[in-house]
């Protein structure tokens, strides 16, 4: 209740309480008024319903799906094998296996992701200094052997080996 | 049939009051008191005064026994380990016994002398609806207007005081619980 | 000497008539008992799954979302589903709990509901009893709802769910003097407190009825009967005993399967029984919206009565969802505050004004 300073006598007291009421229960009709709305138009849903939509379906584009190396049109990524994700991951889901190219030089081999540790944090992506891997957009990802969620992310550029 | 039905409410009345009485557990003599106030607003059912029933229900059912489980489930330790008290079954037989001869010697006093009775069985002829119990109970004359008054003023008396008795000692925060 | 209950609740409705015809007299009377009972449970079987499924679908679309959508179309066969579950879920009874008190708990509040649809005048001739103070028995039987969730809170040796029932008993004890003090209003205009005497005296147009024959007090004492009632049903926004997210289910926390499912049915059969209640103080019962016009009128009177009244009832039933699924929950004590020191002087003051109405004949 109100601590009053000057005594407020009955009828001040009768106007408030009457005033209170009233306004009170004008904002309720206001919240009222607007959950109505929401419920005569059925079309203003904001949700989507999952399996039926699959065709029309695009995530938001800061989803987190699956790690994801982008190659470009001659089958090229942006991997320098430094190495940098592998140690930012807080739980060793990346391996980066690098070897040597025909001039000495150290270029990536297999990049091995396990799905299975993943905790789809994102640190990888921001560690990345050559904006070689991007978390993707597909989230449908559950397979019946574990052995499948193993991945090597990287694309031979000549010969088409190895799982994706 | 009636007969039948009467002895059915009656001895339900009397073994789940003697239930609700001897019941170790606090809660289960609660419900069966519940169960005894059912049977005995069928009775008053069966003698035609249904407002008496419906008022029984409403007032013991929905207040009494409401208050009562309240006021249980609010102490600690009640009704959780209890047992009867030991007194020895030479006592309680005893005891049974003045008091089943006390009641039969009343009984049989009475049959045998019906005129000591009160008068008030004569002179019902109809069963008494809603409305004749509302006339009289609020009519100035031959009504019942002024104990309707003092139990009002009693029952304002008990609410102001319950509300008076439940207040903070200190008076920094006025909370009215009744 | 005693009149039978054949004589007191004549079963007029021509399934009656149609029993008495085949049957001779004490049968046929058990007969149409019967068949009114039956008539009953299949009411509330069934307006049990189409209250939950009603409930889901109109808070989603208050929501903007769209409820269950997958069994069957837009989720009709939902309520079927829940039901097998419920009836399959193994009864958990937790150690230390009164069995006797844990399983008769749900029972109570289920049986107060039916209880109190076998007074409900649905049609002229479609009312299982009518005592001559059938608001008085109403008035009793919430008590045994009560005792339920009391019982229910006790039973389930976990001290929140003590908590959640003392709170919730608290509630509905306090909005019932209000109910009591409105429902006595409607008797006084009415002039008798049977239920079928009421909805008779709200017979005419729709300017007759209760809410609209008042000046300003029918529908100041209608919308206090909601908010009573949506107390008394321990709906949001006076939701505090099962208060969802703050003592994770209240007094049915410890219940699974069957139990809790008969808790929620009674929960929902206990809404539409108070939409039915107010919709035979306020809203006329089953007479139909007549205007007075002479061509409408004999069109809208052809409708049965049950059908109006369901319609009432159901618009107070979409009322109440309305009223769960916008207002946010009050404190228990605003709750007390609300009641104690708002709807009880004004239930008062509404009294006393309408018994200046009736005194100088200006109603009733």
């Amino acid at each position: 209740m109100k601590a009053t300073a000057t005594k407020e006598n009955v009828l001040e007291f009768v106007s408030r309480y009457v005033h209170k009421t009233v306004s009170g229960f004008i904002t309720l009709t206001k919240g009222m008024d607007i959950t109505i709305k929401y419920f005569f138009n059925p079309k203003s849903a904001i949700t989507q319903e999952y399996p039926e939509n699959r065709e029309t379906l695009q995530m938001f584009d800061r989803f987190r799906g699956h790690l994801h190396m982008p190659h470009d049109e001659n089958g090229r990524n942006a991997c320098t094998a430094c190495g940098i994700c592998e140690k930012s991951c807080p739980n060793g889901t990346i391996s980066v296996l690098a070897t040597k190219d025909l001039a000495g030089k150290k270029v990536l081999g297999k990049y091995i992701y396990r799905l299975s540790q993943c905790t789809f944090c994102g640190l990888c992506v921001e560690a990345c200094p050559f904006g070689a891997i991007t978390l993707g957009k597909n989230f449908e990802l559950a397979v019946y052997d574990r052995n499948e969620l193993t991945w090597v992310l990287n694309k031979p550029e000549t010969t088409s080996q190895g799982a994706c | 049939m009636n007969d039948f039905l009467f002895y059915v409410i009656a001895s339900a009345v009397a073994l789940l009051s003697l239930l609700a009485v001897t019941l170790p557990n606090l809660l289960h003599g609660a419900i069966a008191l519940v169960g005894s106030f059912f049977a005995t607003a069928a009775i008053y059912i069966m003698l035609q005064m249904e407002f008496l029933a419906l008022a029984q229900i409403a007032l013991y059912v929905g207040g009494i026994v409401v208050f009562m489980l309240i006021i249980i489930l609010l102490t600690n330790d009640l009704g959780v380990d209890n047992s009867l008290s030991r007194v020895s079954a030479g006592r309680q037989v005893g005891k049974g016994v003045i008091i089943a001869g006390f009641i039969t010697a009343l009984c049989l006093f009475f049959t045998s002398n019906p005129s000591l009775l009160l008068r008030t069985t004569e002179h019902r002829a109809a069963p008494v609806s809603i409305d004749e119990i509302g006339i009289r109970l609020l009519s100035t004359s031959n009504g019942f207007i002024v104990p309707f008054e003092v139990i009002s003023l009693l029952l304002l008396a008990a609410l102001v005081g319950a509300v008076v008795l439940s207040r903070r000692e200190n008076k920094t925060e006025e909370k009215e619980k009744p | 000497m005693m009149p039978s209950s054949a004589e007191l609740y004549p079963v007029n409705n021509f399934i009656g008539d149609l029993v008495r015809s085949i049957f001779q007299q004490p049968a046929a009377a058990v007969i149409n008992g019967l068949l009114a009972l039956l008539s009953l449970m299949a009411l509330v079987g069934s307006l049990g799954a189409v209250l939950i499924f009603l409930e889901r679908k109109v808070s989603a679309h208050f929501q903007l979302r769209f409820g269950p959508m997958r069994v069957g179309p837009h989720g009709l066969l939902q309520p079927l589903a829940d039901g097998i579950k419920s009836i399959f879920k193994e009864i958990i009874k937790p150690a230390g709990a009164d069995t006797f008190i844990f399983f008769l708990a749900p029972l109570l509040p289920v049986s107060a509901a039916f209880l109190v649809l076998a007074v409900i005048p649905f049609d002229h001739h479609l009312q299982v009893a009518d005592p001559a103070g059938g608001v008085l028995y109403v008035l009793g039987i919430s008590g045994l709802s009560i005792l339920g969730i009391l019982l229910a809170g006790w039973a389930s040796n976990n001290k929140y769910s003590l908590l959640g029932a003392m709170r919730s008993g608290a509630q509905m004890v306090s909005f019932e003097i209000s109910i009591a003090l409105l429902m006595l209003l409607i008797v006084m205009l009415s002039g008798t407190a049977s239920l079928r005497g009421i909805v008779l005296a709200q017979e005419g147009t729709i300017f007759d009825w209760w809410i609209f024959k008042l000046p300003f007090l029918g529908i100041v004492a209608f919308i206090m009967y909601l908010v009573a009632s949506t107390a008394e049903l321990n709906r949001t926004p006076f939701d505090i005993a099962e208060a969802e997210s703050e003592l994770t289910g209240g007094f049915a926390t410890e219940y699974s399967g069957i139990s809790f499912a008969m808790f929620f049915l009674g929960e929902f059969v206990n809404m539409f029984v108070a939409a039915c209640l107010v919709t035979t103080f306020f809203l006329g019962g089953f007479h139909a919206p007549l205007f007075g016009l002479p061509v409408i009128d004999p069109l809208l009177n052809l409708i049965p009565g049950f059908l109006w009244f369901f319609a009432k009832a159901f618009l107070i039933v979409f009322l109440y969802m309305w009223f769960r699924w916008t207002f946010p929950r009050v404190r228990v004590d605003q709750l007390m505050y609300l009641e104690w020191k708002i709807m009880l002087p004004a239930s008062l003051i509404l009294l006393m004004l309408s018994g200046l109405f009736v005194a100088q004949g200006w109603v009733g």
